[in-house]
């Protein structure tokens, strides 16, 4: 049995998922480092350029710092980086940050206002910037940043600027440079990388604390069998992989010592294709939406890791005082009101499946990747609670270079596979699901009160946009553009047999992140650290 | 005479000449046939992993989504001009590190494991394929064959899964991935190959036991095709010894298709065993073009392509020519 357990992985062989995370013993007579399976692909290639897309794990974070972040694993209150505070001015227009003053590069010498200048300065002229800023100028305490328009709704974005020193980058080209001998101002140096792992290496000199972890290796690890074994022998101390099973495979392995800590950074909606008939029909999304049972989709596969979702799309866990108490709750599957809609539609049931006025039965085809387990298990629930509704439902599961071109080319009925993160306020999440302008409204969500909507939001000051996101919440109960089904968790595991001090569900100080979303949590994580 | 000699050989080049221009074509065609665009494919990959910020999503679309924007027949053109200077351009997946050296990293680790794993089987295989041949119905016979043919029939990574799971996992003799110990820098130190071929072990056991018995079964039919013939019989007439009749007499006829196949399968090397180099997260070419493969990377493609058949070209070429010395037959036939 345990060998069919081990080997279930291998139906994964190409859905690889990546990890991360790190062990290290600062006991003198133990040199093991913190171990992350940080990468899904066998093999790396040297590049600690931050503004390259490919940068290696650890760029951001390790060896370079970002000004601040929020933390979004608890209430998304301020994390200090390079900044301590920040003050928001002339109606969101402008910002002063006050940088820390001890903060220092590798090399000794001062990290300051003018290494912030610069880097806007060089950000915007190699067209990287993707905020408003208009004009950033030196302050007694720091900078004052100065936008074209109300930022309030980017501060999430600008605190994760990466700050890079003056004097090295001002002849780099951020575009083809790899930078392979970085020098930063965060807590560790590049060790050595080869084609599988980067090792980076604690900084005695570290301006903000001692560094408690003195070595940390991000690994490759390509398929998630392996990955499985090699976090069960604690070869891997920290990662994040949809692992099959994972609490009798991983967790129960050893309960006191392996933990699982899903943090809910995203949603995961039914997207129907509201180009293609009779997706536009409003009343057909809602008999959709009141037939899916959320619970037994979550529950699918390693139960836990995903939780139904309220209808407005927000995360009701962390979320909730965002929305109004009536339309907290994921929405109870009800198959004789979803039959009702959908008679709206003109759709009856004859003989148990769901016939138009075209006398044809309605067809839906369920989008998503193949190669992930997980996904494909979800949308296997969703689609046969849509066929036990009537509608012929069916999963079209498809390789990831596929996916995304039958995406490009809106060649779709349905997709579940594509996830809307969360920010510091739902600006973010609501315009990247519904803005006409978005890459990834692939729905074709195309509403003037929506724009409006997220015009106005945008531009909220922070009192305000709870208030402002009201009416983009109103139009995903009403208007239903995609369906919320779940929150999707990204499955965080790691184990005290070297370290202690993670980040759980009972103190969720940051997200234990390698560096693949934000450096600021990533830092925080490896700086809370503690020998076992 | 001389240049009628000659002539087979030009005809040759002129044949491997066209053979490598159609490759170098079809390299650039058919990743063109893929779906998707290789900015999709990147933004996809990010977004597994965690949010992708508005920033990161401009700077790829900028960086890559013009990677349809020229017409095809403008793309060829500048690629075959690159092949011309060996210069291969960027590779998408690892930008913006160059073809050349992401293909560098992996083309050493492909070529000892597979080809050592490849050389080792068919001495193993063809060996044996001597033995059991020699007298068809036997007990080795029979009882190789049986296994071969089970052996053969059993999927690649399968082996690989249990060799894996038993040997590392299980028992621990072996490491579990890699290819060497993470922390040794590479390079021809003791600590490193030592580590190196323990890495080896078996990835290379895995291709042996799998491809050992194609090289068995197909030694043994000609074998046992060629005992019967004339000229056996006639070795054995003369009372010569029975090794000299085996080897010199039939086995060296009998090899013959052998090595022509060995030819093609050494140029395959080079593409590496993907599901092997998976199962064990080895860092060579089979992971290598994995990962091209997924993040619709063209340029590193169309290196990896190129890679493999200009060897898979190269290696028949060689062999084409040595049969010559091998099997005097070809030489009398021009």
């Amino acid at each position: 049995m345990k060998l069919t357990a081990a080997l279930t992985g291998l139906v994964l062989l190409s859905g690889l998922t990546a990890c991360s995370g790190g062990a290290g013993d600062t006991r003198a007579a133990n040199t093991q480092p913190l171990t992350v399976a940080a990468y899904s692909q066998p093999t790396l290639q040297p590049n600690f350029n931050p503004f390259s897309v490919n940068a290696l794990r650890g760029t951001i974070g390790l060896i370079y710092e970002q000004l601040f972040d929020f933390n979004t694993a608890h209430t998304g209150e301020f994390m200090p980086s390079l900044v301590t505070k920040y003050t928001w001015g002339t109606g969101g227009k402008a910002i002063d940050l006050a940088l820390d003053n001890r903060a220092k590069w590798a090399d000794g010498s001062a990290l300051t206002a003018d290494d912030v200048i610069f880097t806007f300065g060089y950000l915007k002229q190699h067209e990287l910037l993707a905020l408003p800023v208009d004009k950033v100028t030196r302050t007694a305490d720091g900078v004052h940043v100065t936008f074209t328009k109300p930022a309030y709704a980017a501060i999430q974005d600008l605190g994760r600027t990466v700050i890079v020193p003056k004097k090295i980058w001002a002849g780099k080209d951020p575009d083809t440079d790899t930078n392979v001998q970085p020098m930063g101002s965060g807590p560790y140096s590049l060790g050595q990388v080869t084609g599988q792992q980067a090792t980076f290496k604690a900084r005695a000199d570290y301006w903000k604390q001692q560094v408690p972890v003195p070595q940390i290796t991000y690994v490759t690890t390509s398929s998630t069998n392996l990955l499985t074994q090699q976090l069960v022998r604690h070869e891997i101390d920290l990662a994040y992989a949809g692992i099959p099973d994972v609490k009798n495979q991983f967790v129960q392995r050893s309960p006191a010592q392996n933990h699982l800590w899903p943090i809910y950074a995203s949603m995961k909606p039914l997207m129907l294709n509201l180009k293609r008939k009779p997706f536009d029909n409003v009343h057909v999304r809602k008999g959709i939406a009141l037939a899916i049972d959320r619970q037994a989709v979550t529950d699918a596969y390693n139960p836990g890791v995903y939780q139904p979702v309220g209808p407005t799309g927000l995360y009701q866990g962390t979320w909730s005082s965002w929305i109004a108490p009536a339309d907290r709750d994921p929405v109870k599957p009800d198959q004789a009101a979803a039959l009702a809609e959908l008679a709206q539609a003109g759709y009856k049931q004859q003989g148990g499946k769901l016939i138009g006025a075209d006398g044809k039965q309605l067809k839906l085809r369920i989008l998503t990747v193949s190669s992930f387990a997980d996904g494909m298990a979800y949308t296997q629930e969703l689609a046969g609670q849509l066929a036990a509704l009537g509608i012929d439902a069916a999963v079209n599961g498809v390789p990831s270079a596929a996916y995304t071109g039958d995406e490009d080319k809106r060649d779709f009925d349905a997709i579940y596979g594509d996830a809307f993160t969360f920010g510091t306020n739902p600006y973010t999440f609501y315009n990247k699901m519904l803005s006409k302008k978005s890459k990834t409204n692939v729905v074709g969500w195309d509403d003037p009160a929506t724009e409006s909507a997220l015009g106005a939001l945008a531009q909220a000051a922070p009192d305000a946009q709870l208030a402002a996101s009201k009416p983009l919440q109103q139009i995903m109960l009403t208007q239903l553009p995609v369906i919320p089904v779940a929150v999707k968790g990204t499955p965080y595991m790691y184990n005290t047999e070297h370290w202690t001090g993670w980040p759980s569900a009972d103190d969720p100080y940051t997200t234990p992140d390698p560096g693949a979303i934000s450096g600021v949590f990533a830092a925080k994580l490896f700086l809370s650290l503690k020998p076992a | 005479m001389r240049r009628l000699r000659g002539a087979p050989f030009v005809q040759r080049i002129g044949f491997y000449l066209i053979a490598a221009w159609s490759a170098v074509t079809i390299n650039f065609v058919l990743p063109r046939l893929m779906p998707g665009d290789p900015a999709s494919a990147i933004l996809f990959k990010m977004s597994e992993l965690g949010p992708v910020s508005e920033q990161q999503e401009e700077l790829v679309h900028r960086l890559f989504g013009g990677a349809r924007g020229q017409s095809w027949w403008h793309e060829y053109v500048s690629y075959l001009n690159g092949i011309i200077h060996v210069d291969f351009g960027r590779s998408i997946s690892f930008y913006p590190a160059t073809v050349s050296s992401v293909v560098k990293s992996g083309f050493l680790w492909t070529l000892l494991l597979v080809g050592s794993a490849t050389v080792i089987a068919f001495v193993i295989g063809t060996s044996l394929g001597v033995v059991a041949g020699w007298r068809p119905g036997r007990a080795v016979d029979s009882v190789g064959s049986l296994v071969s043919i089970f052996l053969h029939s059993v999927p690649y990574f399968w082996v690989a899964l249990i060799l894996a799971y038993v040997f590392s996992f299980t028992l621990g003799w072996f490491p579990l991935s890699g290819g060497a110990d993470l922390g040794l820098v590479p390079g021809f130190t003791p600590e490193f190959l030592n580590s190196a071929v323990r890495h080896a072990m078996l990835p290379a056991a895995t291709i042996v036991l799998t491809s050992v018995s194609g090289w068995m079964i197909h030694m043994r039919n000609m074998m046992a095709s060629v005992v019967n013939e004339d000229y056996v019989l006639l070795a054995q007439a003369k009372g010569l010894p029975g090794h000299r009749v085996v080897f010199s007499y039939a086995a060296r006829n009998a090899v013959l298709p052998s090595i022509s196949g060995f030819a093609v399968s050494i140029g395959m090397v080079v593409g590496g065993s993907l599901l092997t180099e998976m199962v064990f997260n080895y860092p060579g070419l089979g992971s290598l073009l994995n990962q091209a493969i997924v993040n619709v990377d063209y340029p590193l493609m169309q290196g990896l392509f190129l890679i493999i058949s200009l060897t898979v070209l190269a290696a028949n070429f060689v062999v084409d020519s040595l049969y010559v010395l091998i099997d005097p037959r070809t030489r009398e036939a021009s």
